[in-house]
């Protein structure tokens, strides 16, 4: 509670010295919210030059509408707010898929779970390492959105609140998406699963 | 109870601790296929959490702020023009009255001089809001042409 609240405050002098024309204010607004940025940017855009336009379309359109920014959420919700809905607008314009129906008709395998649970442990970090890059491109596959609220949720570990600010999508969506994101990892993880046993 | 909870069911409880003397935690810590999933899915979402932060490869704060407006200095040519301006404006009314001093004393002969410094009043202070007026109209419209 108490870094929140200091963070807030170092927040609103950050944003007022911005307004006043403090270039080194807005770049320290850069690099507290950069991480956030990139995650979303780098899970909604694929083309890697794509992604350093629109990150720059984020910062100067965050520059822009500083002086509208009243608080009402945290500064690093509120600028990812703008490079989620830059994204968009960029997917939209391309004519990208957003977020398709991801088709479940897998069933469980019980044989495939146990393997699975049995070559790598919660408990052990090397294997959980392991486990998440052979995820990685699991998670590629998913659509933007689904790869976006899956990174926000368990990587950036944000709330459902702070996600809905972003996302501007009701929390019963977010959780569907989550829900239905997590079991196609599952079962796509299954599946590669099944193929190495034969 | 005896039906497997459903996998939205099992995902609920892997991520609320709460719920664990409920029924579906007993069902779950007593039915071996239903508690692998669980642990299938905390496999995952540990993995996740082990996932790699993407970053840019490029300095994208130095990329941002050269392309900021730069803020103006008092010495910078665009302030520099506006003095001239305003000096120019401040000096041709005098001089014009110097050259033409005799016509001017002339054309108030009669007037009484508090009268004349009325009207003299009256023009400058016009004169000096018109000029504010037209200053910041002016950098409202400049700041607005740099940040588009």
């Amino acid at each position: 509670m108490i870094n929140t609240e200091w963070d807030n405050l170092q927040d609103h002098n950050l944003v007022e010295k911005a307004l006043k024309g403090d270039a080194s204010a807005f770049g320290i607004i850069i690099k507290k919210t950069e991480r956030l940025v990139s995650q979303i940017v780098f899970k909604m855009i694929s083309d890697s030059e794509e992604r350093k336009d629109i990150a720059q379309d984020t910062y100067l359109k965050t520059f822009k509408r500083l002086p509208e920014f009243k608080f009402q959420s945290r500064l690093s919700t509120w600028v990812a707010r703008i490079c989620y809905n830059t994204c968009l607008d960029y997917l939209r314009k391309k004519k990208l898929v957003i977020a398709d129906e991801i088709i479940d008709n897998q069933q469980d395998d019980a044989a495939a779970f146990k393997f699975l649970v049995q070559d790598f442990s919660v408990n052990d970090a090397l294997i959980g390492r392991q486990l998440a890059s052979i995820l990685n491109g699991e998670i590629e596959k998913l659509p933007p959105i689904f790869k976006t609220l899956i990174t926000l949720y368990h990587k950036e570990e944000l709330s459902y609140d702070e996600i809905v600010q972003i996302t501007s999508l009701p929390e019963g969506t977010v959780k569907n998406y989550l829900f239905r994101a997590r079991k196609t990892l599952k079962n796509q993880l299954l599946t590669k699963y099944k193929k190495e046993d034969l | 109870m005896n039906v497997h909870p459903n996998d939205n069911t099992i995902q609920q409880y892997v991520l609320d601790n709460s719920n664990q003397g409920t029924m579906i935690g007993e069902h779950i810590q007593s039915c071996e296929q239903c508690k692998t999933k669980v642990e299938v899915y905390k496999l995952l979402i540990e993995a996740i959490h082990h996932q790699e932060v993407s970053s840019f490869d490029f300095d994208l704060r130095e990329l941002v702020l050269s392309q900021l407006p730069q803020k103006k200095t008092f010495y910078c040519p665009e302030n520099i023009f506006i003095y001239f301006l305003l000096s120019l404006a401040a000096l041709l009314p005098g001089a014009l009255f110097y050259l033409f001093r005799k016509q001017l004393t002339g054309l108030f002969e009669g007037v009484s001089a508090m009268s004349i410094l009325l009207i003299v009043t009256t023009v400058v202070t016009i004169f000096i809001l018109l000029a504010i007026d037209l200053l910041k109209t002016y950098q409202q419209k400049i700041t607005r042409v740099n940040l588009t």
